[in-house]
C-alpha cells in the first residue's frame, strides 16, 4: 500500500492512504491471483465454469487463506464446496497439529526475531558480523511468519474438511536455487510459471527467449512485493541464480533437469485422504532425486545466496543494501553481538530443529508420528511458549502487506 | 444437502484436546510446586530497560563497590550524570543509584538505606536530583516501585506484580519468565536505546562499567512554548520527601538539587542562553548564564521543595535551564551535555566536600541556604 501511494506521488497523482485502503484492502494480492487463475483456466479449457455464484465466493473469499495465501487454484478449492467435506479424527489431529505449529512458529519464533532484524536492518552503519546475523535472522523470520500463516491456514481448513496446499516444504534445505523455488512459496511460484513464465513462451522459442522469460518471470515476482527498487533486485537476484542453475546444469552431460513437479492443485483428491499422505507426496515431489543426498557445498552455496537475496529484499532501500553489502568487509562488531547470538540462536533453534527432523523422517507432519503422550507433551510445550509470548504483542504477519 | 461428514466421537475430541491441555496443566503444577518448595531461582524480572535499571542498582546497593558519594533520584539522575567522571572530577568514589522508572521517594530512600547498611559509615554524602516534571506531577510508578520494593526485601513471591493477569500466573508462565528465561536470554531494549545498549544483559554490564550511570542516546526535537512554563510542588510530594529524610542514615549528608530543563520548553530562546563552563556557569561574563536565565523559576522550586525534604544544603547553584541541543530528550540530556553537566555538578560540590563533609553540621540546616 505504501509503495503504491509512492509510486503514485511520484507519478504525480494525489494518494490518500485511507482511500487506497478501501479501494485496495487487505490480501487483495492474493484473491486477485485466484481469480485470474480461475479466468485463465476456464479459458484454456483447464476447468469448466461453474455454475455455482455461492461456491465461487467460497473459492475467491473462503477465510483461512484470504489475506495471505496459499493462491488456490480453481481446480483444487472449488469441488471441495460442491460436495459434502468428511472430516475424520486424523484430520482433527492433522489441523490441531498445524494450527498449534504455525501459531509457534509465528508467536514465538517471527516475533521475537523481528526486533533482532530491526537491530541489523535499522542501523545506519552496520558492521559485517552484524548483517550476516541480521540476515540469517531475517531468513527465518520471514520464513517462520509466512509458513506459519500457512499452516494456520492447512490447519483451520482441515478442521473444516477443506484441503488446502503446502506452500513450504523445508525451503531452506534446498541444494540449489531451482530446488529453493520449488520449496518456498509454491503457490506464488507455480502460479507465476503457469500464467506468466509459459504465457509468454517458458522455454519452447530457444534458449536466450526462455532466459528472457525467466529474467521478467522473476522480476515481476519481485515486484509483486511492493514497487521499490530493492525488490526489482530481488528478483533479478534470484532471476540469474536460476539462469546461472540452469547453464550448470546443461553443462553437466548426463544431468536433467529436474521435472516441474506436480502440485496437488492439478488433481484434487477426496477429502478422506489423509494429509499426512499428502505430507509425505509433497516431501517427495519437492525433491524427487533424493532431496537429503545434497552435498554440503552446494547447501552451503544455495543457502548463501537466497540469504543474500533476503538481505536485498529486506534493506530499507537499495542504497541501505548496498550499505550492508559493504559493511560484510567491516569485522568490528557491536558491544552486544553475543546477546545478539545468544537470543538468535535460542529462537531458531526449534524450528531447526523441527525442519531436520522433518527432512531426515521425510515427512512434514512427522511429529504426528509420536505416540500419544509425546504429542501431547510436545503440543504442550508449544502451546506454553504461545502463550508465553503472546502478551508480548504480535506483530503482523509480512505478508499481509503485499 | 448435508454439507459435513463427521466420522469422529466426541472421545476423540477430548483426547486431542485434553492431551495437550493436561500438558499445560503439568508444567504449572510444577512451576508452582517449585517455586512454593523455593526450589526455583528468584525472580529476576530484568525484562526490560526499566526493571533492569531498578534491579541493578538494588544490587549495586547491597552488594556493588564502596562510594563516598551514592546518587539518587529518577531518570534525569540515572542520565545526566557519569558516576565515573564526577569521581575523577572529585577524587572519590560515586555510586549512582538513580532508577528509569518514576519511584517513590520513600522506596529511593530505602535504597540509601540498603546502601549503608551493607557498607558501614558510607556513604559520607548523598544527592537526590530531581526533574521539574517529578516535582509538579509526582507520577510515581507503582508497578516499578513494587518490584525495587520487592526485591530490595528479598521477597520471593509476587502477588500483584504482574501484568500478565491471573492466567499467567496460574499457568506458572510468570516464574518461568521471571526467574528462568530473563536470566538466561537476552531481551532486545526498544527504540535508540536499543541501538546504543543491545539487550538486556548488556545494558547491565554498562551500568556496573558505569558505576550505576547510563545515557540517553535519543536526539532532542525542540518543542518551542509559547510563553514560560510554571513549575509548581505537587502537595503530595511532601509526605514523600519527609519519609525520605527519615530514611537518610546518620552520618550522611544530603544534598538536594533540580535537574535542567531545555531552554525551548520554558519559553527562553536557545540564542540567549549562555553555555555555562565550569565556575561560568555560577559567575558568567555579563552574568548571562543559562542558569540565570531560570534561576527564579528553578530555585523557587528547589527551595520550597527544600522545605520538606530538609537536606544539609540545596544545590542552588546547578542550572535551571540549559541549551536544548545539550539535550536527548525533555527530560535527559545527550552524552556531551552530560558530561558537562556533571562537571556543572562536580564544581558545586567539590567546595562542599573540600570543607569536609564531616565538618557539615548534620542537623538541618537553613534550607534554604546561601543565596547565590
Amino acid at each position: 500500500m505504501d509503495s503504491l501511494a509512492e509510486l503514485l506521488t511520484a507519478l504525480g497523482f494525489r494518494a490518500d492512504l485511507p482511500t487506497l485502503r478501501l479501494v485496495l484492502p487487505v490480501g487483495i494480492s492474493f484473491y486477485t491471483f485466484q481469480t485470474l487463475s480461475y479466468t485463465l483456466d476456464v479459458y484454456r479449457r483447464q476447468i469448466v465454469a461453474t455454475r455455482d455464484l455461492g461456491a465461487f465466493l467460497a473459492y475467491v473469499s473462503f477465510f483461512p487463506q484470504l489475506v495471505a495465501g496459499p493462491i488456490e487454484r480453481a481446480s483444487a478449492l472449488l469441488p471441495q464446496f460442491l460436495q459434502p467435506r468428511v472430516i475424520t479424527r486424523s484430520h482433527l489431529e492433522e489441523g490441531v497439529w498445524l494450527v498449534l505449529w504455525g501459531l509457534f512458529k509465528k508467536v514465538v519464533v517471527a516475533d521475537n526475531l523481528a526486533p533482532l532484524v530491526e537491530m541489523a536492518f535499522d542501523q545506519p552503519a552496520p558492521s559485517g558480523p552484524l548483517v550476516v546475523l541480521g540476515t540469517v535472522a531475517f531468513g527465518f523470520q520471514i520464513y517462520a511468519d509466512f509458513s506459519g500463516y500457512s499452516d494456520l491456514a492447512r490447519g483451520l481448513a482441515r478442521v473444516l474438511g477443506f484441503e488446502l496446499r503446502w506452500n513450504f516444504r523445508l525451503p531452506y534445505g534446498a541444494g540449489n536455487v531451482r530446488e529453493f523455488w520449488r520449496r518456498w512459496h509454491i503457490s506464488l511460484s507455480t502460479w507465476l510459471r503457469d500464467y506468466l513464465y509459459i504465457s509468454l513462451g517458458g522455454n519452447r522459442r530457444g534458449p536466450a527467449r526462455t532466459r528472457v522469460n525467466l529474467l521478467l518471470t522473476m522480476v515481476l515476482g519481485g515486484l509483486w512485493h511492493g514497487a521499490a527498487w530493492h525488490f526489482v533486485v530481488w528478483g533479478l537476484w534470484h532471476a540469474l541464480g536460476l539462469l546461472g542453475h540452469r547453464i550448470w546444469e546443461s553443462a553437466r552431460p548426463g544431468r536433467t533437469a529436474l521435472a516441474v513437479p506436480e502440485d496437488h492443485g492439478a488433481g484434487w483428491k477426496p477429502a478422506p485422504q489423509s494429509l499426512h499422505q499428502t505430507a509425505a507426496q509433497a516431501m517427495h515431489q519437492a525433491a524427487p532425486q533424493a532431496a537429503y543426498r545434497t552435498s554440503w557445498v552446494a547447501w552451503l552455496l544455495t543457502i548463501s545466496f537466497v540469504f543474500y537475496g533476503w538481505l536485498l529484499f529486506r534493506a530499507p532501500s537499495l542504497g541501505h543494501a548496498w550499505v550492508m553489502t559493504k559493511a560484510l568487509g567491516d569485522w568490528n562488531s557491536p558491544v552486544w553481538l553475543g546477546s545478539y547470538g545468544v537470543s538468535l540462536v535460542a529462537f531458531t533453534t526449534p524450528l531447526v530443529a523441527m525442519q531436520v527432523w522433518q527432512a531426515r523422517r521425510g515427512d512434514l507432519l512427522v511429529a504426528l508420528t509420536l505416540p500419544g503422550w509425546a504429542k501431547a507433551l510436545l503440543q504442550g510445550a508449544l502451546l506454553v511458549g504461545v502463550l508465553l509470548f503472546w502478551e508480548k504483542g504480535a506483530t503482523s504477519f509480512i505478508y499481509f502487506q503485499f | 444437502m448435508t454439507s459435513h461428514e463427521y466420522r469422529f466421537t466426541q472421545r476423540d475430541v477430548v483426547r486431542l484436546v485434553g492431551g495437550p491441555l493436561l500438558a499445560v496443566a503439568l508444567f504449572a503444577a510444577a512451576m508452582q510446586g517449585l517455586a512454593w518448595l523455593g526450589w526455583l531461582p528468584r525472580p529476576w524480572p530484568a525484562l526490560d530497560m526499566d526493571r533492569v535499571v531498578l534491579l541493578h542498582q538494588a544490587e549495586a546497593s547491597r552488594s556493588g563497590a564502596a562510594a563516598d558519594l551514592v546518587l539518587l533520584g529518577d531518570s534525569s539522575c540515572l542520565m545526566n550524570v557519569d558516576a565515573v567522571r564526577l569521581g575523577q572530577r572529585l577524587g572519590i568514589e560515586v555510586l549512582n543509584l538513580g532508577t528509569l522508572s518514576y519511584v517513590d521517594l520513600e522506596t529511593q530512600g530505602r535504597l540509601l538505606a540498603t546502601f549503608a547498611a551493607t557498607h558501614p559509615g558510607q556513604p559520607r554524602a548523598a544527592v537526590l536530583l530531581l526533574h521539574p516534571h517529578r516535582l509538579r506531577l509526582r507520577p510515581v510508578d507503582r508497578y516499578h516501585t513494587e518490584v525495587l520494593q520487592r526485591h530490595l526485601e528479598g521477597r520471593d513471591r509476587s502477588d500483584d506484580l504482574t501484568g500478565s493477569g491471573r492466567l499467567g500466573r496460574w499457568l506458572g508462565l510468570d516464574s518461568w519468565r521471571e526467574r528462568v528465561l530473563s536470566r538466561v536470554l537476552p531481551w532486545p531494549l526498544q527504540g535508540a536505546y536499543r541501538v546504543k545498549y543491545g539487550f538486556t544483559h548488556d545494558l547491565w554490564h554498562y551500568l556496573e562499567a558505569n558505576r550505576g550511570s547510563a545515557v540517553d542516546p535519543n536526539r532532542y526535537e525542540a518543542r518551542a512554548t509559547a510563553g514560560s512554563a510554571g513549575y509548581r510542588l505537587a502537595p503530595g510530594l511532601e509526605a514523600e520527601s519527609r519519609a525520605f529524610r527519615a530514611l537518610v542514615p546518620e552520618g550522611t549528608v544530603l544534598w538536594a538539587g533540580v535537574t535542567p530543563v531545555p531552554a525551548d520548553e520554558v519559553g527562553v530562546a536557545s540564542a540567549s542562553v549562555a553555555r555555562p563552563t565550569g565556575d561560568a556557569a555560577r559567575t558568567g561574563p555579563g552574568g548571562a548564564t543559562a542558569s540565570e536565565a531560570g534561576a527564579g523559576m528553578g530555585k523557587e522550586l528547589l527551595y520550597g521543595w527544600s522545605e520538606w525534604l530538609k537536606p544539609v544544603e540545596p544545590l542552588a547553584g546547578l542550572p535551571f535551564v540549559l541549551p536544548s541541543d545539550w539535550f536527548a530528550s525533555s527530560t535527559h540530556l545527550n552524552d556531551a551535555g552530560r558530561e558537562r553537566y556533571t562537571d556543572l555538578l562536580a564544581d558545586e560540590l567539590r567546595g562542599r566536600l573540600r570543607d569536609g563533609v564531616s565538618s557539615v553540621p548534620s542537623g538541618r540546616s537553613d534550607p534554604r541556604g546561601p543565596r547565590r
